[in-house]
C-alpha cells in the first residue's frame, strides 16, 4: 500500500511541476537567466551567452533514442530559400522565425499556435535582393521577441500576444539594398543586430538598440569605423565597403562586452597580387572586416579586436557567430571559427592563444601561426586565371551555422566542409554605389579537392588544441547547426534531409530520421512538463545549398527551395 | 579572348539609378560621389561582379543558376527573367538596367563560347 501511495502521488507532483513549467511567461527572460542557460529552455540563438549549443537535458539518451519520433510539425508557409533559423524556447513556449521574418509562438508540447506575426515588408525591395528573404532567428528578453527584417527594421513583439511594441528603421535598405537576416542578441537592456554587408558598398553597421523603447543607442561601422581603420583602406577604397555582421555574436557579462564576427570586404577577390598593402582594389588590411571585435555593450565603442584574415582576398570572413566561452585550468578562452576552416582560440581580450584547422583541403594560406595568428604563405591573386584551385570553396570550410560544445565530454562537435573552386580574378571598376548589388571580382566554379571528392565531416575535437577524437563523414557537406546534450548525444541535421543522433563519446550512429527536405538551420532541445523535445528546422535553398543540385544531383534535383517545416521530436 | 561587351547607351532613369547618391541616416551609411557620366558598363565585368555568383564561369557553366552559354531560352524569356527575377532564385534587375543594357546582356549571353584551351 505504501508503495502504491507513493506511485499515485507521483502524478500529482508531476502535474504540479507541469503547471509550473507550462505557466508560460511566468518568469521574465533577463540577462541573468540567459547567462545561466537553464535546464529546460533555449533563451538565445547560441543557447546561452556561452555559445555552447548544448542542452543539459538527459531524458533522451543512448538507451532510448531509438524510440525518438515526431511529436508535432509546424509549417510556417512561404519558406522561400528554405528555413534557416534557430528556434528559441522559454517556459514551455517555442518561438521561431521563417522567411520574410514570419514569427511564431507555439505551445512547445503540442505545436498549437499561440500567436503569429507576419510583418508587412517592402516586397519590391526584397525582389531586388540576392541574399534574401530568409531569416535566421529572433531574440527574447524583457517580455519581448525581437526580429530583424530584410527592409532594414528591427521589430519588438510582445512575448504574450505578438503585438508590435516598437518598430525601428535602422538601415535605408531602399538605398543600400541590404537588410537584416541574422538573429539579434539581447543582453542588459540592449538589442544588438548586425547588417548584411560583404558584397555591398555600405559600411556594414552593427547596432545597439534600447530594448524598452526601440531607440538606437549606438552604431559601429565594420568598414573604416575608426580613424585608424580608415587608414587601412588605400585610395578611398572604403567606399566599396563590405563588412557587416550578419550573424549574432554573444555577450561577456564579466566585462560588459559584445563579441561579434564581421564579414568580408568588397570585392571578394582582389587583383592586387602579393603587394596588397599598396595595390589592387582595396589596398591595405581593410579593418574591421573579417575580424572579431569586442564592443562596449553600453556605448558600442571598440574595446579590442583581432583581424583573423588581414586583407581577406578569399571571402573567408569572420561572420560566424559562435564565441564558445571556456574555462580551463584557470584560463578563460574564447573559441571562434573562421569561415576558412581555421578555428581561432583567444583569451577574453581577443589575444590569440592558438589556431587550429578543421579542414583537410586548404590552400589559401600555407598555415596560420598558432602563436600569433599571422598568415603564413598567403595566396594573393593577380588578375587572370588562378592555376591551382582555391580551397576551400566560397561556401567555406565551415558554415555560418554553429557547432556544439559539450561540457560533460569536453568535446567540441563541429562540421567541416571539403570542397574547392576554380577561379579567374577580374580587375573590375570600383562599385561605390549600390546598383546590381554584388561585387565579387571573379568568375568561379565549384570543384572537388585535388585527388578526391567533395565531402563533409562531423568532428569531435578538443576545442582548445584541436585534437580529434572521432570523425563521421557525409557524402555532401551538412550545412545545419549541431546540438549536443546531457544525454550524451550529438544531433546533426544533414543536407539530404536526415537527422542523425550519435554517441557523444564514440561517434557511433544511434538513430536517424528523415525530415523530407534538406537542413540548413538550427536545432535545439527544451523541455515542457518534464518531457524533453528536439526541435529542428528543415527547408533547403540559399547561397550555399543552391549549389547542391547542379553539383551532387540525386535527391537535390527535386528538393524544393521554397518549402520548410519545423519538426519536433520526443520519445514515443 | 575574354568577351567585353560595353554598354554605352544608358537610359536616363537607369543612369540615375546607377549614379544615385545615397542619402542615408548617418555618417556611417553615407554614400559616395556620383560616378562620371560617361561611365561604361562591361557585361563581362558584370558577370564577374554580380551574375557569376550563380551563373558560373561567366555564364559558361551551371552554378546556383543555369548555364547561360547555348541556352535554349528565347530572348523574351531571358529579358523577362532579368527584369523581374524569380522569387527565391534570382533578383529582379528591372530597376537597375535599362532596356538597352538588358539587350547588351542578352547579346553577351548569345556570344558566349567555351574558354580557349
Amino acid at each position: 500500500m505504501k508503495k502504491q501511495w507513493r506511485y499515485s502521488c507521483l502524478p500529482v507532483l508531476v502535474i504540479g511541476a507541469a503547471l509550473t513549467a507550462s505557466s508560460a511567461f511566468a518568469q521574465s527572460v533577463d540577462t541573468a537567466r540567459i547567462e545561466a542557460g537553464g535546464q529546460n529552455d533555449w533563451l538565445t540563438y547560441h543557447g546561452s551567452y556561452k555559445s555552447y549549443h548544448y542542452s543539459p537535458l538527459a531524458q533522451i539518451n543512448p538507451s532510448n533514442v531509438s524510440n525518438l519520433g515526431v511529436a508535432w510539425i509546424h509549417i510556417p508557409g512561404r519558406s522561400t530559400r528554405g528555413l534557416q533559423s534557430m528556434p528559441l524556447a522559454a517556459d514551455g513556449v517555442l518561438y521561431y522565425t521563417g522567411s520574410y521574418s514570419r514569427t511564431f509562438a507555439l505551445n512547445g508540447a503540442t505545436g498549437e499556435v499561440i500567436w503569429s506575426y507576419f510583418p508587412e515588408l517592402d516586397e519590391a525591395l526584397i525582389a531586388r535582393q540576392t541574399h534574401s528573404p530568409y531569416n535566421r532567428g529572433a531574440a527574447i528578453g524583457e517580455g519581448k521577441v525581437y526580429v530583424g527584417t530584410m527592409d532594414g527594421r528591427l521589430i519588438a513583439l510582445d512575448m504574450k500576444t505578438g503585438k508590435v511594441m516598437w518598430d525601428t528603421k535602422l538601415i535605408d535598405s531602399q538605398k543600400l539594398t541590404v537588410g537584416f537576416t541574422g538573429a539579434p542578441l539581447y543582453a542588459k537592456g540592449t538589442v544588438v543586430i548586425g547588417a548584411q554587408g560583404g558584397e555591398w558598398p555600405g559600411r556594414g553597421p552593427i547596432f545597439g538598440v534600447d530594448a524598452a523603447t526601440g531607440k538606437k543607442k549606438w552604431e559601429f561601422l565594420t568598414v573604416a569605423g575608426t580613424d585608424d581603420a580608415m587608414k587601412t583602406w588605400g585610395n578611398d577604397s572604403w567606399r566599396t565597403g563590405g563588412g557587416g555582421g550578419w550573424m549574432p555574436g554573444t555577450y561577456d557579462s564579466e566585462t560588459n562586452t559584445v563579441l561579434w564576427g564581421t564579414a568580408n570586404p568588397a570585392p571578394l577577390y582582389d587583383w592586387s597580387g602579393a603587394d596588397y598593402k599598396t595595390q589592387g582594389a582595396r589596398p591595405g588590411d581593410n579593418l574591421y572586416t573579417t575580424s572579431v571585435i569586442a564592443l562596449d555593450m553600453d556605448t558600442g565603442k571598440l574595446k579590442s579586436f583581432h583581424q583573423e584574415l588581414p586583407h581577406d582576398a578569399w571571402d573567408f570572413d569572420s561572420a560566424v557567430g559562435e564565441f564558445v566561452m571556456l574555462d580551463r585550468d584557470g584560463q578563460k578562452y574564447i573559441v571562434h571559427p573562421n569561415k576558412s576552416g581555421y578555428i581561432f582560440v583567444y583569451d577574453r581580450s581577443l589575444g590569440v592563444k592558438n589556431v587550429w584547422r578543421i579542414t583537410q583541403n586548404s590552400n589559401f594560406v600555407k598555415d596560420i601561426d598558432p602563436k600569433t595568428g599571422e598568415l603564413i604563405g598567403r595566396r594573393d591573386f593577380s588578375a587572370g586565371k588562378v592555376s591551382e584551385p582555391l580551397c576551400p570553396h566560397i561556401s567555406g570550410g565551415v558554415s555560418w551555422n554553429s557547432g556544439s560544445y559539450n561540457p560533460k565530454t569536453g568535446l567540441y562537435y563541429k562540421l567541416g566542409q571539403e570542397w574547392c573552386m576554380t577561379l579567374e580574378v577580374q580587375k573590375t571598376t570600383p562599385i561605390v554605389a549600390p546598383q546590381a548589388q554584388l561585387n565579387i571580382g571573379a568568375d568561379f566554379k565549384i570543384a572537388p579537392p585535388p585527388g578526391g571528392e567533395i565531402y563533409g565531416h562531423l568532428d569531435a575535437r578538443d576545442p582548445i588544441t584541436g585534437a580529434k577524437k572521432w570523425e563521421v563523414r557525409f557524402p555532401e557537406p551538412p550545412l545545419g547547426s549541431v546540438l549536443s546534450t546531457g544525454g550524451n548525444l550529438v544531433f546533426v541535421p544533414d543536407s539530404r534531409g536526415t537527422v542523425h543522433a550519435y554517441d557523444a563519446d564514440s561517434g557511433a550512429e544511434l538513430w536517424s530520421h528523415g525530415d523530407g527536405t534538406g537542413h540548413q538551420g538550427g536545432i535545439i532541445s527544451y523541455a515542457v512538463n518534464g518531457k524533453q523535445y528536439i526541435a529542428v528546422v528543415a527547408g533547403f535553398g540559399g547561397m550555399a545549398s543552391d549549389d547542391y543540385a547542379p553539383t551532387f544531383g540525386g535527391v537535390y534535383k527535386s528538393m524544393p527551395r521554397d518549402d520548410g517545416a519545423l519538426v519536433v521530436y520526443s520519445l514515443r | 579572348m575574354r568577351l567585353a561587351w560595353k554598354i554605352t547607351t544608358l537610359s536616363m532613369p537607369a543612369l540615375a539609378a546607377l549614379l544615385t547618391i545615397s542619402t542615408l541616416p548617418s555618417r556611417g551609411q553615407q554614400s559616395t560621389p556620383p560616378a562620371p557620366e560617361n561611365e561604361q558598363i562591361d557585361v563581362g565585368q558584370l558577370f564577374a561582379t554580380t551574375c557569376g555568383w550563380c551563373h558560373s564561369d561567366g555564364g559558361r557553366a551551371a552554378g546556383k543558376g543555369p548555364q547561360l552559354m547555348d541556352t535554349k531560352r528565347d530572348d523574351d524569356f531571358i529579358r523577362n527573367r532579368i527584369k523581374h527575377g524569380k522569387e527565391g532564385a534570382m533578383p529582379a534587375f528591372g530597376a537597375t538596367f535599362s532596356d538597352a543594357q538588358i539587350e547588351e546582356i542578352i547579346r553577351y549571353i548569345r556570344a558566349l563560347k567555351p574558354h580557349e584551351g
